[in-house]
């Protein structure tokens, strides 16, 4: 099944807006357009022609005066009448053809168009492409229920960015079990069982009230007494198969990271070599600072003194001009230069030679030196040791300031490294937590387990119990007369129940068991990764779960982008497996992901929605904004060969108008 | 000079003040004299004579040489007039202990609850301040 062509007239912005879709071009279409261009309300246009409602779309205006034209509305002025005209040209296998066409008149007022009476819908139908049989349909709401049901058109009129809800966190068992039931009209069962069940209680709400046998009475209640224990039993089943799905989602989450985690244990070996190298320079930068203040201490001092040891050699200075301290001479070397008579320059120092005399004069002036010129000079000896030392002072300090800065730049360095490694390491902290965590999880789940296959023991019994009493009510109930038809008529619903149940339990794993095939097709050629992915499967209890291929469970770590595939995948599978052939309508469907993501995946539709292997193309429509519409996305689609549209709404006229791209 | 060997003796409440910087900022490594000549150079560098204290009869002794004597001889003669003679001996040691006793005060206050660490490097920062005036 394929849309043909659309035509609006009055609806919204599309005030005359008419789009053939020729099948010999292509089936894969992309409507292009910025926001307010009137994208969305082409999908509510085909809504509302077939549903007469635009359902929960994204566009708030679900009023039925919001979908006339403000031109054509302008244009006829207070008190005329609009008619609001959506028609889709429908082409289906084996050469049939339909028009659905819905018409609503409005009177335009003052601050709004007003609905007169309902809408029209018609609907006619040849059974080849010539129309040449035309025919109209006589129940066109029964038509198209079994054409196109209401409650089917989510997973194929949609908005791409509500896909994700398939499984967002609460109630993802109850909308994928409820999709597929749903697509394969197997929920139809489902309805059977419960009208049959409410059949049942009818029946027997008239034996209670026909009855005047005590002992059937007795029975019936305690028949329902058994009822009722086995219901609230059956709520302890559901609640614990909950937590039990909770939990096991929680526990392969947990092993999953702790498994990551247990990659990046190279980072605390680093981390530890990197505590280590910080300690050792820390230390090493204590040792340091010590030795400085020590060598402060002894040798410090005497910067602090060079102010007093100037002075004193200032004094010693003086005491030198004054004549106090003689030339620094050694009298003992004189003396044995006058014993040898040979001066150190080779003159002879005889008896009466110049230089002896010299000699003897010196010593003798030495030997007039007086205790003080001594003292001097030993002081002038201290002070001239200590000013050396000091004045080495500022450069030695400044050797050890350099050595302690490097060294602090070197631990501050280590430091950082280490609050680096610190960040990653935390994430093994974490894991030994998840660890723990895994086997708090498991405790939970192995009691959750335990009291579970309890209930389900009690629930057995109980309906066993149930069983002996019901077949004791039905013999009691044939036993008496007045009651023998009623009891027939009980049985009778009792094996339809049985039946019917079996039937809902066969099928409904069948469906499941298709939808988990397709999807697990889809799915891994959506997201081209199968050496990562190794499968999906949809439980029993209609829970989707991911496998990656060490085994683990990885719905809950999918990126956005392979989640967005994954819903992607569903709706394709959905399509798949409801022998519907419905065309794809989809708004906005790469809005919610990142370029990369929006490239793969409408890449991964265009090529999943191809012809193959015989079957025909789907048709799929893809309403998106110039941003999803992009260089790489068009690149991805091109070997699909789409058909190209723009809207392009024109704010003189209020009116969009659809070009050929 | 003949260099004699006095007790310098130290300010019996300071006492407990060199133990306590000699644990605190050098391991208990450094010897009395060295403390002694620290306070020394402390007090003279921020002018913080005390000239009247309670003395002890503890104090460098026999470790003292006679370049540490002459050392302080120059400290005593720093503050004596330009034409004087030098010191004697009574007065060289004098100014020597009510420098050292001003000097460790003032290093005990730098450390006085701080820990070993920190204690260090405010007494550092204090000795580069000598250093640039």
């Amino acid at each position: 099944m394929r849309i043909r062509s659309l035509d609006f007239q009055n609806f919204r912005q599309h005030r005359d807006l008419s789009v053939a879709f020729d099948s010999a071009e292509s089936d894969f279409i992309v409507v292009h357009g910025e926001n307010g261009e009137g994208k969305t309300n082409l999908l509510n246009g085909i809504l509302w022609c077939f549903y007469g409602n635009e359902g929960d779309s994204k566009d708030p205006g679900n009023r039925s005066n919001s979908l006339v034209s403000r031109a054509a509305q302008d244009d006829v002025g207070d008190g005329q009448s609009v008619t609001v005209k959506v028609s889709v040209a429908l082409d289906f296998s084996q050469g049939m053809t339909a028009r659905i066409e819905r018409r609503q008149v409005f009177q335009v007022g003052a601050k709004a168009a007003v609905p007169l009476g309902k809408s029209e819908l018609s609907i006619v139908t040849s059974t080849d492409s010539a129309a040449a049989d035309a025919a109209s349909v006589s129940n066109p709401e029964l038509w198209l229920d079994e054409k196109f049901p209401e409650r089917l058109r989510q997973y194929f009129l949609f908005d791409g960015e509500k896909l994700d809800n398939f499984f967002s966190t609460a109630g993802t068992t109850e909308t994928v079990e409820d999709a597929v039931l749903q697509i394969t009209q197997v929920d139809v069962l489902t309805r059977m069982v419960e009208r049959l069940e409410t059949v049942r209680a009818g029946f027997e709400n008239e034996v209670s009230a026909k009855s005047g046998n005590v002992s059937i009475r007795g029975l019936q209640k305690d028949l329902e007494i058994l009822v009722e224990e086995e219901s609230v039993i059956a709520e302890e089943i559901a609640d614990r198969e909950t937590q039990a799905a909770e939990f096991a989602l929680e526990y392969q989450n947990i092993h999953t990271d702790i498994a990551r985690l247990l990659e990046q244990t190279k980072d605390r070996s680093a981390y530890e070599a990197a505590r280590a190298t910080a300690a050792e320079q820390e230390s090493s930068l204590v040792d340091l600072k010590l030795q400085h203040a020590i060598w402060a201490a002894t040798q410090g001092h005497l910067s602090m003194l060079s102010g007093a040891l100037r002075k004193s050699l200032k004094f010693v200075l003086k005491q030198r001009e004054d004549g106090l301290i003689p030339a620094a001479i050694k009298p003992s070397a004189i003396s044995e230069l006058l014993t040898s008579e040979t001066c150190i320059c080779g003159s002879h120092l005889g008896e009466n030679s110049s230089g002896r005399k010299s000699l003897e004069e010196l010593l003798v002036r030495n030997q007039e030196i007086n205790e003080a010129g001594e003292t001097v000079i030993a002081f002038e000896t201290a002070l001239q040791g200590a000013h050396v030392l000091a004045k080495k002072v500022p450069s030695e300090n400044a050797d050890f300031s350099s050595r302690i800065e490097k060294l602090q730049a070197k631990v501050a360095e280590s430091q950082d490294l280490v609050e680096r490694l610190k960040k990653k390491v935390a994430k093994l902290q974490n894991g030994e937590d998840r660890l723990n965590s895994l086997q708090a999880v498991r405790a939970a789940k192995e009691k959750n387990a335990q009291s579970l296959a309890d209930s389900r023991l009690k629930q057995t019994q109980k309906k066993s119990q149930i069983d002996e009493k019901r077949r004791e009510f039905e013999s009691a109930l044939r036993k008496d007369s007045s009651l023998k038809e009623i009891a027939g008529q009980i049985s009778f619903v009792d094996e339809l129940l049985d039946l019917a149940r079996q039937i809902f339990y066969e099928l409904s794993n069948e469906v499941r068991e298709e939808a988990e095939s397709v999807l697990n097709k889809e799915f891994k050629r959506m997201i081209g990764k199968s050496d990562y992915i190794a499968s999906v499967e949809i439980s029993e209890g209609f829970k989707v779960k991911v496998f990656d291929n060490r085994g683990f469970e990885i719905l809950g770590t999918l990126s956005a982008g392979e989640s967005a595939c994954l819903a992607f995948a569903f709706a394709l599978a959905l399509n798949k497996i409801s022998g519907f052939e419905m065309p794809m309508v989809i708004d906005t469907p790469l809005g919610r992901m990142s370029p990369d993501v929006q490239t793969q995946v409408a890449g991964s539709l265009a090529q999943n929605t191809k012809s193959a292997q015989g079957i025909p193309p789907q048709q799929v429509i893809l309403l998106m904004t110039g941003t999803e519409y992009n260089d790489e996305v068009r690149a991805a689609i091109a070997g699909r060969n789409p058909l190209g549209y723009r809207l392009n709404f024109d704010v003189r006229t209020s009116e969009s108008h659809l070009e050929v791209v | 000079m003949k260099a004699s060997r006095p007790t310098l003796a130290l300010g019996q409440e300071s006492l407990e003040k060199y133990k306590e910087v000699n644990r605190k900022l050098f391991k208990d490594q450094l010897t009395n004299k060295d403390l002694f000549f620290l306070a020394v150079g402390f007090g003279v560098h921020f002018n913080a004579r005390v000239e009247k204290f309670e003395k002890s009869n503890t104090g460098p002794r026999t470790e003292l040489t006679d370049d540490d004597l002459y050392l302080l001889l120059a400290v005593a003669f720093d503050e004596a007039d330009e034409d004087e003679m030098l010191p004697d001996e009574q007065k060289r040691n004098e100014v020597a202990v009510q420098y050292a006793e001003g000097g460790i005060r003032l290093i005990y206050d730098l450390v006085t609850d701080k820990t070993e660490e920190h204690a260090r490097t405010a007494f550092l920062r204090e000795f580069q301040k000598t250093l640039q005036g």
